[in-house]
């Protein structure tokens, strides 16, 4: 004879809706708070096969925590307990044998006392222990099944319902099973002792009697197993409730029949159903009571017994949604339109704005908007009443506040995006022409160490200040430390953004540009001219000469906006090009426009020297200029000079800028030209490259 | 005819989903329907799909608070991890007409990325599935979601299915299938 074998059953997979977490978050911030009581939730789980899904699965989401169950269509619900600790500490030191046989107790009671024959779904029963890391949006969690042990159960037989009722019967047996009520649902009787096949509810099984023909009935539960040798997991507590109310049973043969439902085109119907003819244990019931440790923690993913981590981080963190959401966005445009947009360079290029002024707020703005993490202001002002309606990243109370634009607006854009990393530096840039006396000294040579330290530190270097001389120092490092420069300046109702040129030491650095373009010129990087290059003096005397950014300039509100973006379009521009700050300009001589003939330089377009706007005729030209070898802030000269002197040369400059003049040699310039014309980008025919 | 983007109302649009759900219902096919008595904004319907795959990685971190099996839990060998996909069907109020979403997580609740996703729904090497399924805050439960771009779903309905007696019907035979969704030839009798 074949040696019997011992029923075993199918346990329960957990399976957590991320709605479950949210909502656990929800009532532990607002709610609970550091309250530790235990809390009653439900748990879903189901008898129809779903889609190919061989796991017996038990669900939770966020309508475990309604106070009236509503399970839908073929769900039947489990009653449960949420045991959130609130330290990790806790979770991990929490006795679990104690807290199972406190747990357990609840089921025992339930049968003992006979409201499970009442309500059977009372055994039905799981609870979660939980430690919700709301700092990191870390969820440790471990579910328990809790039932009795030491239940010897002997299989003497599978039998699929098919071979035992009638395919009509069947289906009247379906239609029956949707009928009851979803208390009932779980656990119940079947009795085929009349010709109607006959649904009892559970409670029916005090009629039985020692002299009762078991083989009449079929003791049925709603089964979440699809297994074809394993009964799932609550059949352990419907054994238990077997024998406590009818000790009879022991050593008898009974019909288990795992109701399962499947479906058959449009119908429901449960011929996937299986009977385990088993025998019942002979046991004495106060073995199997709670004092006797239950089993029922669930195994965790590597089949050990221990918790799950789930960690929401990305889907709950606000400021992870929100830094997700901004890079998607640019991501569909990389998608989209631009498969090879380089995003991580935008992303990390660290940006630093000299001038935090409409121009920097505006250049700033543009910049978050093209996802840069990176953005360091610098400026020596304080927000005034003028600001917030043209500068937009402050607003009244900076003002009343008499806060530092650069800490200000550093601030703000934390405000606005908490994923960049953005500092503010209040502090005058010195400037040549302007003398420092005995006491500013320490502080001079503080802002130049920060300056230089910053240039250096930093890939892009914006040139936004008010001033035509603090552009001076920050040119000469930018160039020396190799940087991108974007420069920008506003007149009235014109504007100007220029890329400076890139500093070569070396052939390896020189791009020659390819052009068989007719008509179009262009000029390598390494040769490409910086703001300073078209002067003919020194700066330091702006005060006396017309120039675009003079103090107090006044100038139309949209232009800061339009010049803003331009120089970080530029700068964008300049990044997705192969060569990067080496990158040759082009640009036209006679009357055809720039980028028409033109192959494209870099994804985005073209990467022209500079952009001057003019808003009387809403027109741009794109002039590009070279290099001036006598050039007071980026000629090697100059670099030499600041190379072989450092601070000491910056001091003489600082003192004079005829200094710089005699350096360069536009002393000699000058004596030679008697009626000095400075360079206006108001006058349009200037400059040889440009034919309007 | 000029109807090619018929907005839809939201009245309508609960009229067609609970046709939906009722017959989901006949047909055990397992739409849910959500929605709080007191806010009527807060319909739409969901289903969820069940998809096995390879198991994830674990975490380091729990390995210390595992504990020595001393008790009869068979271990059945469940190698196979399951992922949930959940499809939503919603009323998005600024394009006036119903939106797909989807969301898919692991068992342990924990989402899947839109890259993820679409790897799951062999998407990966389609030229065209940046237009088709983007993220978007769900419109009643306000959370970011995968969703449909519903750019393209006033018009559909607008042209295609501007005679169906359930546009939603029509409209999601169309294109939920592409995401994974079938949706049961049974459903078309609401159609006409
Ligand atoms: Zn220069």
């Amino acid at each position: 004879m074949e040696k019997t074998k011992l029923l075993e059953y199918f346990p329960f997979s957990s399976s957590v809706n991320p709605s479950f977490w949210h909502k656990l978050t929800e009532i532990k911030l607002d709610i609970d708070k550091l309250n530790e009581n235990s809390r009653k939730i439900w748990g879903y789980y189901s008898n129809l096969t779903f889609n190919a899904c061989k796991i017996p699965l038990f669900e939770v989401d966020s309508t475990s925590f309604n106070t009236e169950c509503n399970s839908q269509n073929n769900y039947l619900f489990a009653h449960g307990i949420l045991l959130n600790k609130n330290t990790i500490e806790q979770f991990k030191d929490c006795n679990k044998t104690e807290l199972i046989q406190n747990e357990s107790r609840r089921v025992w009671n339930y049968i003992a006392s006979g409201e499970a024959l009442n309500n059977p779904s009372l055994l039905n029963f799981f609870f979660i222990l939980s430690f919700a890391d709301l700092k990191k949006y870390h969820y440790y969690y471990w579910f328990c099944f809790p039932a009795p042990p030491r239940i010897s159960v002997n299989l003497l037989e599978i039998v699929s319902i098919n071979s035992i009722f009638e395919k009509d019967m069947i289906n009247r047996l379906s239609n029956n099973y949707q009928g009851l009520d979803q208390q009932q649902k779980s656990f119940f009787v079947i009795n085929n002792s009349t010709t109607n096949l006959e649904i009892l509810p559970i409670k029916s099984i005090r009629t039985l009697e020692v002299t009762s023909n078991l083989q009449e009935y079929y003791f049925a539960f709603s089964d979440s197993s699809t297994s074809s040798e394993h009964p799932g997991w609550f059949a352990r507590n419907y054994i238990a409730l077997l024998l406590y109310n009818c000790p009879f049973l022991s050593e008898k043969t009974i019909n288990l029949l795992a109701f399962r439902l499947s479906r058959d085109g449009n119908e429901i119907n449960c011929s996937s159903s299986i009977v385990f003819k088993i025998i019942l244990p002979k046991i004495n019931i106060q073995d199997i009571n709670p004092e006797n440790v239950w089993l029922g923690w669930e195994r965790n993913e590597r089949g050990k017994f221990g918790p799950r981590l789930c960690n929401m981080k990305t889907s709950i963190d606000p400021k992870c949604l929100a830094e997700t959401s901004v890079d998607l966005n640019l991501k569909l445009m990389k998608w989209q339109l631009l498969p090879e947009i380089n995003l991580e360079k935008i992303k990390h290029a660290k940006c630093l704005l000299l001038g935090s002024g409409t121009l920097g707020c505006s250049v700033a703005r543009t910049l978050l908007g093209w996802g840069v993490r990176n953005i360091t202001f610098v400026d020596n002002a304080l927000v005034s009443f003028s600001n917030p309606v043209r500068q937009s990243l402050f607003i009244y109370e900076d003002c009343v506040k008499n806060r530092s634009k650069a800490e200000a607006a550093a601030e703000r854009l934390k405000n606005i995006f908490p994923g960049v990393n953005s500092k503010g530096y209040n502090f005058s840039i010195p400037m040549p022409g302007h003398p420092v006396g005995e006491s500013l000294l320490p502080q001079t040579k503080e802002s130049v160490q920060i300056l230089t330290d910053l240039i250096s530190e930093h890939d892009i270097i914006f040139l936004l200040m008010d001033s035509r001389e603090s552009r001076w120092l920050p040119t000469l490092l930018g160039t020396y430390f190799k940087k991108i420069v974007i420069n920008a300046a506003l007149g009235f109702d014109t504007y100007l953004i220029m890329r400076h040129g890139f500093r070569s030491e070396n052939e390896e650095d020189i791009v020659v540009p390819e052009t068989s373009m007719e008509r179009v010129k262009s000029i390598p990087g390494h040769k490409l001219g910086c703001y300073f290059c078209n002067d003919v003096t020194a700066p330091g005397n702006s005060l006396k000469d017309r120039t675009l950014d003079q103090q107090c300039t006044v100038t139309r509100p949209g232009i800061s906006a339009i010049a803003g973006a331009l120089a970080v379009e530029l700068a964008v521009s300049l990044l997705q090009h192969p060569n990067g700050a080496k990158a040759p300009a082009h640009y036209k001589i006679g009357n055809q426009e720039l980028g028409e003939e033109t192959h494209e330089e870099c994804i985005l377009g073209i990467v022209p020297h500079s952009i001057r706007g003019f808003l009387t005729t809403y027109t741009h030209v794109l002039p590009a200029t070279e290099k001036y070898k006598h050039c007071v802030a980026c000629s090697d000269i100059i670099l030499d000079e600041y190379q072989k002197h450092g601070y000491d040369f910056l001091l003489r400059v600082f003192d004079s800028c005829k200094y710089l003049e005699d350096l360069t040699g536009l002393s000699e310039i000058h004596k030679e030209i008697t009626d000095l014309e400075v360079w206006d980008l108001e006058d349009t025919t200037d400059g040889d490259e440009e034919s309007e | 005819m000029d109807s090619t983007n018929i907005c839809m109302t939201w009245d309508s649009f609960v009229n067609y989903v609970v046709e939906i759900k009722t017959l989901s219902d006949e047909l055990h096919d397992e739409w849910e329907f959500h929605g709080e008595s007191d806010n009527e904004n807060s319909i739409y319907i969901s289903k969820k799909l069940h998809k096995t795959f390879q198991p994830a990685a674990i975490d380091e971190e729990l390995i210390n608070f595992e504990e020595d099996a001393d008790e009869d839990i068979p271990n059945m060998e469940n190698k196979s991890v399951l992922l949930t996909l959940e499809y939503h069907v919603a009323f998005h109020p600024t394009y006036s007409c119903p939106i797909l979403c989807l969301n898919a997580w692991n068992m342990n609740g924990s989402l899947l990325t839109l890259e993820e996703c679409w790897q799951h729904l062999g998407f990966s090497d389609c030229d065209y599935k940046y237009n088709m399924l983007t993220q978007m805050d769900h419109p009643v439960l306000m959370r970011p979601f995968l969703t449909v771009h519903p750019c393209k779903t006033g018009d559909l309905i607008g042209t295609s299915f501007h005679k169906s007696k359930n546009p939603i019907v029509s409209w999601l035979s169309a294109v939920a299938p592409i995401f994974g969704l079938k949706i049961l030839p049974e459903y078309a009798k609401l159609t006409f």
